[in-house]
């Protein structure tokens, strides 16, 4: 089939024509229904759901942003830090700027002379992420490193350093338990407190860090962003939320006391409390053993806190608020007040002490096994004669023991703003009743009387219960955060007993053979009073020995501090105790200029290195 | 009449131009942004391909569609064997043999094929005369369905099926009987499950189910569909201002300068931009078929018909794609979408229609 294009007839056949006018009409009415179907279609996706596509559009295109508030610094009373932001440098890599990522973390290493293992473990971890997001190769290295790093950056362009801010407590260990530290928020704790807190937020754990945290934490900020498809972001698009730092939060504390306190410690356990008896304010708080919180400022190993839980000292107890001791014969000033003030002890009486006596059908003996013959109250006090206070006991029943013992604050939490505290236990009848099932024996009583029994009390409660002498009968509520004190309540002692309480307390650390005399500083007056907390041993050949507990206060006559220090195992009353508040006292006087200073030294000796 | 006019559709060339202005300020939009240099950007190529396409289109119209005619064997048996020898010598790109790269040019020969066998499937039909014999319209099948399906196996699914309303609207003109076109559609019905289950491959039967529902793949298949219909929906009446579409500028939408550049421009012109384009379209079609009407004879009417049915098809699918009412396929944009083999085989097959119209008198 061939045909002539060029002398192709023009239409002549009718019919063919309009058959042909027909079809193309038809085509010509297809071709506009779809346009037209098309304009309803674009109607209806962008007049009809414009605006649910233009919120998609910009979910797609925006995002927010998290602003990390800066926590605040905590400082103790005098304005010195306690706890502050480090800068910490950290090493990443851009994966956009480089082709190799391993090729460089091996140059990196190089360089540093490091071993490339741990850095290419964590890259490992973290290849899978965006590429646009930096990946961590070092975290927190020292200023030097991150320095060097700096130095060589043309070598390694895909590598920066970054800054970031990390808590840092510079009295480390020695204000561990008090302070406490922060960890990232669980997922428990980012549901609960939404929607202030964030994945990745930090929260205070325990410890001032913890009981103030909101002050400390301060609110995130929003911004949105604009991001790319990649989600590399772009700009800023609107500031939703200003972020809203940490406040600083001034303590009672006083670092240099805090300081010291610890030194004087040295390797033993045990917890003190020193507080300003006038207010409440706690200037100091020990618990050892410590540990140094700074291990908290980032990610903690796994084996680091396995190891902190783990072991038998419990370092990660706070023994000032939750550690739970027999006051041993500090109670008996508590009995003694009680005595006076219920009238069962006349003023100036004296009672015998033979050694031992014999109540309710019981032997019972004094520490001394020949007696101290004739004895009054002060010298029943400053020796810690027991058969005195089996008498008073004997005399003032569970009841009133009770009574006096709850109003110098024992048996309930002080109220400390530091949270984890204990209440300890004071015993009663109706305590028996519900624990035990049975009725107080007044034989038991006797045993509580010089601080034994079912008698607990933490080391704030003991140093509470040491204020409320030092400040002429008032109850303190102790605290951490200026401004915080409760107005202390009046617990109705007389001055006469309060008197007579002071007397026998100064001549515990003053008098001849008393028995903190070691707490002694040459023209300074302290009172306090001695303790022995009985430590039933498992068997006889370990006996890890008793507990040595001190309270006190001074320096008189306007005490400024009151105390409780308590040595784990440290033997028999004042022996360790008491030079430790010694140092802690001597310390605050000289920083004051109220007394020549000395070198500082440590007293409580290490164990095991009695050599050096 | 300057002499210029006398010898040239200028409505037509007005028209053209007009869309392909409109492309490179598209173009330009899309790939705002891109790491090019004015000279290497894509709106300057683009620009370039217009120029080319401008005199394509002159030289095309000035010579009398009859000698074109005449010449369709080698034309066609030329581009038959070109796109025979292409899967031998192309280098897959995105995953076709669909291209010839002759140093730093690269021509896709499909594209200047669909003028070529709308002329050959023209000169072949137009003697019928107002009768289709089964015989003819088989031969019809051949003549079109030869290079279909050597482009089919590239594989390039989108250009292959832009040749299927050539052949319905030739043969539609041929005088192809409704029994016929019922009876092809019938057989077509029951292609369908054997094309399903044999010829299609799984991307292929994913994109297909996700015009129905695109929620099904949201970050694979479904994601083009999902960001285009984003993209258009989010322009709303009158835009969100040119430059400014945040689907487009912030790469949230693939192939946004090629076949997705309706979407760019929905997003940043909306409604009333897209209709000013679709009728842009409408008005060349038209043009077109009002060109058939007054053809003096009935190969440039059947010309004119082929070319009106393969950029009609071709725009549909387009459209279609980006509203994601038909499935991904990869159908450019005539003119609009960035690419120079397109751009200038659609002024090579418009310079064809303005060589009929400029010869409709029969003494002129």
């Amino acid at each position: 089939m061939r045909l002539d294009y060029r002398h192709l007839k023009p239409y002549r056949d009718y019919q063919y024509s309009r058959m042909l006018g027909r079809r193309l009409l038809v085509l010509k009415v297809l071709i506009i229904a779809g346009f037209v179907l098309y304009g309803g279609v674009f109607w209806y996706l962008q007049v009809v759901q414009g605006g649910e596509y233009r919120r998609k559009a910009e979910d797609n295109r925006l995002r927010q942003q998290i602003q990390r508030p800066v926590r605040g610094p905590i400082r103790d009373n005098h304005g010195a830090l306690l706890a502050t932001n480090r800068p910490s440098f950290s090493v990443r890599l851009d994966r956009q700027r480089c082709e190799d990522p391993l090729a460089v973390i091996d140059a990196l290493s190089d360089r540093l002379g490091v071993d490339p293992g741990p850095i290419r473990e964590l890259y490992e971890r973290q290849k899978e992420r965006p590429r646009f997001l930096p990946v961590l190769l070092m975290p927190d290295v020292g200023l030097e490193t991150a320095a060097r790093i700096e130095a060589q950056s043309l070598e390694l362009p895909a590598v920066d350093v970054v800054v970031e801010a990390k808590r840092y407590y510079p009295l480390g260990a020695a204000a561990a338990h008090v302070l406490g530290y922060t960890g990232e928020a669980t997922r428990d704790e980012v549901r609960r407190g939404a929607p202030n807190l964030l994945p990745g937020d930090r929260v205070g754990r325990i410890g001032v860090e913890r009981a103030w945290d909101d002050f400390l934490r301060g609110r995130h900020g929003l911004v949105l962003e604009e991001v790319n498809a990649s989600g590399r972001p772009l700009m800023v698009v609107a500031a939703k939320r200003p972020v809203r730092h940490g406040q600083t939060l001034t303590t009672t504390l006083d670092a240099a006391m805090q300081a010291d306190l610890a030194r004087a410690f040295g390797d033993h356990a045990g917890a003190a409390v020193f507080l300003d008896p006038r207010s409440g304010a706690v200037r100091a708080l020990y618990s050892a053993p410590s540990y140094d919180p700074n291990l908290f400022a980032g990610r903690v190993s796994s084996a680091t806190w396995k190891a902190l839980r783990e072991d038998p000292s419990r370092p990660l107890q706070n023994r000032a608020v939750a550690g739970v001791y027999s006051p041993g014969s500090t109670f008996k000033l508590i009995v003694a007040a009680a005595a006076l003030e219920e009238g069962v002890l006349e003023p100036g009486e004296e009672i015998f002490c033979g050694g031992q006596a014999r109540f309710y059908g019981q032997v019972r003996h004094c520490h001394r096994r020949w007696g101290h013959g004739k004895i009054g109250l002060q010298e029943a006090i400053e020796r810690s004669c027991n058969i005195f206070f089996y008498t008073l006991g004997q005399r003032l029943g569970i009841e009133a023991i009770e009574k006096w013992s709850r109003r110098f604050g024992l048996g309930s939490a002080t109220g400390l703003d530091l949270g984890g505290e204990v209440s300890g236990l004071v015993p009663s009848n109706e305590w028996k009743m519900r624990t035990r099932g049975e009725p107080w024996f007044p034989g038991e009583t006797i045993s509580v009387a010089i601080g034994q029994g079912p008698l607990n009390v933490t080391p704030i409660q003991l140093a509470v219960q040491a204020a409320v002498i030092a400040n002429g009968g008032l109850r303190v509520r102790p605290f951490l955060r200026q401004r915080e004190g409760a107005a202390p309540e009046p617990i109705g002692l007389s001055p006469e007993v309060i008197r007579e309480l002071t007397r026998a307390m100064v001549a515990v650390v003053q008098g001849e053979g008393g028995t903190a005399h070691k707490a002694r500083i040459p023209g300074v007056v302290l009172a306090g009073k001695t303790g022995t907390a009985q430590v039933v041993a498992l068997d006889a050949e370990n006996d890890p020995g008793d507990h040595a507990l001190f309270i006190g206060f001074g320096p008189l006559p306007d005490p400024e501090l009151a105390w409780a220090v308590i040595v784990e195992h440290g033997g028999h009353g004042g022996e360790l105790s008491a030079p430790i508040v010694r140092e802690v006292v001597r310390g605050y006087l000289e920083r004051q200029g109220r007394l020549a200073p000395t070198a500082p030294r440590q007293v409580a000796r290490r164990r095991g290195d009695d050599g050096l | 009449m300057t002499a210029f006019e006398e010898r040239t559709d200028t409505t037509m060339l007005l028209q053209l131009v007009l869309l392909g202005l409109i492309s490179v300020i598209a173009v330009a939009s899309a790939t705002h942004g891109d790491e090019a240099t004015l000279w290497t950007s894509a709106a300057t190529r683009q620009v370039i391909y217009l120029v080319v396409g401008v005199v394509v289109f002159i030289l095309v119209q000035r010579v009398d569609y009859h000698d074109w005619a005449e010449l369709w064997p080698v034309f066609y048996g030329a581009g038959l064997l070109l796109l025979a020898v292409l899967p031998l010598v192309a280098r897959p790109i995105s995953g076709a043999r669909s291209w010839l790269e002759l140093g730093p040019l690269r021509l896709q020969p499909s594209e200047p094929m669909k003028p070529v066998v709308a002329l050959a499937a023209a000169a072949f039909a137009c003697g019928s005369r107002g009768k289709l014999s089964l015989s003819r319209l088989l031969a019809l099948g051949v003549v079109v369905g030869l290079p279909m399906g050597l482009i089919a196996i590239q594989p390039d699914m989108g250009t292959a099926l832009t040749f299927i309303p050539l052949f319905l609207g030739v043969a539609w003109l041929a005088g192809i009987r409704p029994r016929v076109l019922l009876s092809l559609a019938v057989i077509a019905a029951l292609a369908a499950p054997i094309a399903w289950f044999v010829v299609l491959e799984p991307y292929q039967k994913e994109r297909i189910l996700t015009v129905f529902d695109p929620g099904r793949d949201p970050s694979g298949t479904g994601y083009q569909v999902i960001q285009s219909r984003i993209a258009v929906g989010s322009g709303g009446v009158a835009g969100k201002g040119l430059f400014r579409g945040s689907q487009s500028r912030l790469n949230f939408l693939p192939a946004r300068q090629t076949d997705f550049i309706l979407a760019v421009l929905a997003e940043e012109v909306g409604w009333i931009g897209v209709i000013a384009v679709l009728s842009l379209y409408l008005a060349l079609l038209l043009r077109t078929l009002r060109t058939a009407a007054i053809a003096q004879d009935a190969l440039g009417t059947f010309l004119c018909v082929g070319i009106a049915s393969i950029w009609a098809g071709q725009i549909f699918i387009n459209v279609g794609m980006v509203t994601g009412i038909l499935p991904t396929i990869g159908v450019p944009l005539p003119i609009l979408s960035f690419g120079g083999s397109s751009l200038v085989a659609t002024f090579l097959a418009f310079g064809l229609v303005a060589s009929v119209r400029l010869r409709r008198l029969v003494n002129a």
